[in-house]
């Protein structure tokens, strides 16, 4: 595979993955129902927050 | 003719006292029995004949630690209780079910039940844990003190249970009053009394060897105004010194191992794209992050072992005292106790306020309690500043910088609450009652999970969303690239490098780099993305000999004293933090408090830090 597409191939999916991440909850809704929530303040990485596991 | 009336029951008790064990062992119904806190929150109703041959019908009522109701379920409990829940009877008797393991706590429920004065039954269940633990309750006396009957029961295996219907049968069902109660909420001093009539009945009937021994020596000490206070700080000291003594040879082992896999990737990959990204993308961005996992784990290893002790508690009940006095209620400590951790299970937290002005206030300052995301960049500026050998009174002086950096943001989210609540709003804050649970030793398997989770959602933010940020950051520090014959750092001409230059005007009189400039721009997904950005942006610079150097003595070379405390004091208390905004809004359901939020932190953030860097300036030059 060319060097330049492979790069620019993880480039373009760290750019969803961290727009997904940020994607207010009733959005991320709407595009994938069952996707289930991350944590539900988006950025934080936990998918426990009131269990106040964040970090 | 109409049906005849078949008395109800209510069950009553606090969370976890063995209701729905009572309950299923009465009605024979097949409903779970858990051990989670608030497991009863429906309606649960089932029937049982007595030994006397009387129908009586029983109403399993969510758990309780009073009547005053705070949430729904509890409002329940008290409605149904007082007579004042549609669509359902008075109650003609009331079972209380008490914990006798923690006689304390529901003593004041059952002075409080007695108040509305139904027939009732104090039903004292796990009184075989009791007496395992080697305490002993004087039931007869208890019954005498409180002047309704005390049944022992073991609710889980049945025992008891005859004598408890035997009880029943005993009350004066059908003279009971059918009408609602006219109950109001007692006043702060009524509270005081009930607590002090609990006291005294629970020091006339019962001993448990843990209050006479261990708790009572060790409270006398640790509650003590002075001595508390003293021991509080000493406990704080002692785990930031050891957050960077302990710390030490796990992080040079992985420092190295970073450093190692940097050069070996570099050797093995031809020079290209796909090199730069993993060498100065990720592993210097990751690697740079990754690093302060050691101290992630002494640090939450020390929160579980006090959180498991029982000495949280007391830390909450010495830090009321003191947020008292700046107008925060004392149900803010654990809110304010979690952003130890991440701001956002703080603000979330802060639902347990019921005062609007209380909760907002307790959120707009929960963001300065030093999160576990600031402690990298905290750690990474001390240790290139601070020396290592440095004393002040046999204390190491970078430790120390480190309590004064959480003593800062303490100490500002104190006079942020004064100025808020006394100032502007001008409340006082309501009472506060808080249950200390007895001393106990830490769980090792208890504790080892919890650092085990704490580790997992590190080392998951380091893998996830901190090395795409880190990938993103390598492409805009990257490109677009210089031009043929251009001198200097290729950096420079990259979408980072000229956002950096361009917002640097802004910064430079607070003493920040362009570099610095761009590393805050990551930061607000997650703070301690900085020191990964700064890793990325200075491998990106460097040229050289430079170009494998750890990120430490480059910054110590590069940036002066001034800067660097100006650094610092930004992340006490600049907004850096998107998903702490959106939070805020989501709790507030109002976009004025997130505004509010990151307008005074801002504020703040820069005047501190332009009075630091201009301070330090005008005495190192």
């Amino acid at each position: 595979m060319n060097e330049t597409v492979l790069v620019f191939g993880v480039v373009l999916g760290a750019a969803a993955f961290v727009l997904w991440r940020f994607l207010p909850a009733n959005l991320k809704a709407r595009i994938a129902p069952n996707a289930g929530s991350s944590c539900s303040s988006g950025g934080c990485g936990s998918k426990d927050c009131d269990g106040g596991s964040c970090h | 003719m109409s049906a005849p009336h078949v008395p109800e029951i209510a069950l009553v008790g606090c969370p976890n006292a063995g209701k729905t064990a009572l309950f299923n062992q009465l009605t024979g119904s097949r409903q779970k029995v858990a051990n989670y806190a608030g497991v009863t929150v429906e309606r649960k109703e089932g029937a049982f004949v007595t030994p006397a041959g009387r129908s009586v019908k029983v109403l399993d009522l969510p758990g309780t630690y009073s009547l005053r109701g705070r949430s729904p379920d509890e409002i329940v409990t008290r409605d149904v209780v007082l007579g004042r829940q549609k669509g359902e009877d008075v109650p003609d008797a009331v079972v209380c079910v008490a914990d006798a393991t923690n006689l304390r706590i529901v003593l004041r429920l059952v002075i409080e039940l007695m108040s509305v004065g139904r027939p009732m039954v104090l039903a004292l269940n796990m009184m075989d844990v009791v007496e395992k633990q080697g305490g002993r309750i004087d039931v007869g006396k208890l019954s005498a003190e409180l002047g309704i009957p005390v049944v022992p029961i073991v609710a889980i295996r049945k025992g008891g249970i005859s004598e408890l219907l035997a009880a029943i049968d005993r009350l004066p069902l059908e003279a009971a009053d059918p009408s609602p109660h006219g109950w109001r909420e007692p006043t702060a001093e009524e509270i005081r009394a009930t607590h002090a009539t609990a006291a005294r009945i629970l020091k006339a009937c019962s001993f448990h060897p843990g209050d006479e021994k261990l708790t009572r020596k060790l409270d006398a000490v640790l509650l003590h105004p002075v001595w508390g206070v003293l021991v509080l700080l000493a406990v704080l000291f002692l785990m930031f010194q050891a957050v960077f003594t302990w710390a030490k040879p796990a992080m040079e082992l992985i420092q190295a191992t970073i450093e190692m896999v940097g050069v070996f990737v570099g050797a093995s990959l031809p020079e290209g794209l796909l090199k730069s990204l993993l060498v100065d993308g990720v592993i210097a961005g990751v690697g740079a992050v990754l690093v302060f996992l050691p101290q992630i784990v002494i640090l939450f290893f020390f929160i579980i072992l006090l959180e498991d002790f029982g000495y949280m508690a007391r830390a909450a009940f010495l830090m009321d005292r003191l947020m008292a006095g700046t107008g925060l209620h004392g149900r803010a400590f654990i809110p304010l106790l979690s952003s130890f951790a991440c701001a956002i299970p703080g603000i979330m937290a802060a639902r347990v306020i019921e005062n609007r002005r209380d909760r907002i206030a307790t959120i707009l300052v929960a963001p300065l309690m030093t999160c576990s995301a600031r402690l990298p960049v905290y750690t990474l500026i001390i240790a290139a500043f601070v020396p290592e050998d440095a004393e002040v009174w046999g204390f190491g002086l970078q430790g120390l910088t480190m309590f004064g950096l959480f003593a800062t943001g303490i100490v500002s989210a104190l006079l942020v609450a004064f100025v808020l609540k006394k100032l502007v709003w001008k409340e006082e804050p309501e009472p506060f009652i808080m249950e200390l649970p007895d001393y106990k030793w830490p769980a090792p398997k208890n504790v080892a999970i919890g650092l085990w989770i704490r580790a997992g959602a590190f080392l998951r933010r380091a893998g996830t969303i901190i090395l795409a940020i880190m990938i993103l950051i390598w492409f805009l520090s990257t490109f677009p690239a210089p031009p043929e014959g251009a001198a200097g750092p290729a950096i420079d001409w990259s979408f980072a490098g000229r956002l950096g230059h361009f917002l640097e005007p802004i910064f430079r009189p607070i003493g920040f780099t362009w570099q610095i400039v761009v590393a805050l721009i990551p930061g607000m997904a997650a703070r301690e993305v900085a020191v990964g950005a700064l890793g990325t942006i200075y491998a990106l610079s460097s040229t050289g000999d430079e170009m494998h150097e750890a990120l430490k003595p480059i910054l110590s070379q590069q940036w002066p004293l001034s800067t660097a405390l100006s650094f610092l004091v930004w992340y006490v208390f600049a907004p850096q933090c998107a998903s702490t905004i959106a939070v805020i809004k989501r709790e507030t359901n109002s976009w004025v408090w997130p505004a509010v939020h990151f307008g005074y932190m801002f504020v703040l953030a820069y005047a501190a830090s332009f009075a630091t860097y201009h301070v330090v300036e005008a005495l190192t030059r």
